[in-house]
């Protein structure tokens, strides 16, 4: 992942910061786009029989929990920058 | 990160705190940059907001003597974020029939409404939904992402602490 890339070049590059920021909102853009295209086109899908209709509905309820779960990747990453700046208090090698 | 760097190089040198407070400053710009076009992203997608559907062509004298089922366009996400209002444009009137939902299908029973001219069906989408939560975890994580800076500017502070004294411990 990009944002989680930049952590690791964090060091040496001057504009780490606003990469990693940036790519927190790509990703969270990426995401909404990804419901409404996901969304779009099952909504336009129309089936007759009832066993496809019973694996459509698992599906969307699947992908309903994984756009759920996805925004917590950005958490993470927001936890991991401030873990990585944290493990350096003190100026220890841990940290950035 | 430029700052943090920039603080084991405080000491030596000159323009440190400067560069210091600037990329602090780059950071919460970034990060202001970034709730600007996110929200402007979300909030220019129509298709999150609420729908409102109208079903017409319903004869009066015999539009609940049977059962209806009406398509709608997007999923409905739930029986309660789901409206519907039969309307009677002659009396004028409205009902509220009770419904079942399946997928995006929406079955009434016979005589469960008064009678009705036209169907009026107002709902949020499962894709609204997921979005919303997407939005919500979103302003999380717009929330936490200055915390950077707080946690930055303790890490000097800590760094200078720490050298308090003249010790070898410290970052500075």
């Amino acid at each position: 992942m990009k944002a989680n890339q930049k952590v690791r070049e964090i060091k040496s590059d001057s504009s780490a910061n606003a990469k990693i920021v940036g790519g927190l909102v790509a990703l969270l853009l990426t995401i909404i786009v990804g419901v409404l295209v996901f969304w779009e086109v099952n909504d336009s899908i129309t089936l007759s029989s009832a066993d496809a209709n019973t694996s459509r509905n698992e599906t969307t309820d699947m992908a309903s929990t994984v756009f759920s779960l996805l925004p917590i990747v950005a958490l993470v990453i927001v936890a991991s920058i401030i873990l990585s700046i944290v493990l350096g208090f003190g100026g220890g090698k841990g940290g950035l | 990160m430029k700052a943090n760097q920039k603080t084991k190089n405080i000491a030596t040198d000159r323009s440190a705190s400067t560069q210091i407070v600037a990329s602090v400053v780059v950071l919460l710009i970034a990060v202001v940059i970034g709730v600007m076009v996110y929200y402007e992203v979300d909030d220019s997608i129509t298709a999150f907001d609420e729908v409102t559907e109208t079903f017409t062509g319903y004869t009066l004298s015999t539009s609940n003597d049977s059962a209806t089922t009406i398509t709608l366009d997007n999923f409905p996400d739930g029986t309660s974020n789901c409206n519907i209002t039969c309307y009677n444009s002659t009396a004028p009137s409205e009902s509220y029939p009770s419904y079942s939902l399946s997928n995006n299908r929406i079955t009434f029973a016979a005589e469960a409404a008064d009678e009705f001219s036209q169907i009026n069906v107002t709902y949020t989408s499962k894709m609204s939904g997921d979005a919303g939560e997407t939005t919500t975890m979103a302003g999380t994580v717009f929330a936490l992402a200055p915390i950077i800076v707080l946690v930055l500017v303790a890490s000097i502070i800590l760094a200078i602490v720490l050298g308090f004294g003249g010790g070898k411990s410290g970052g500075l």
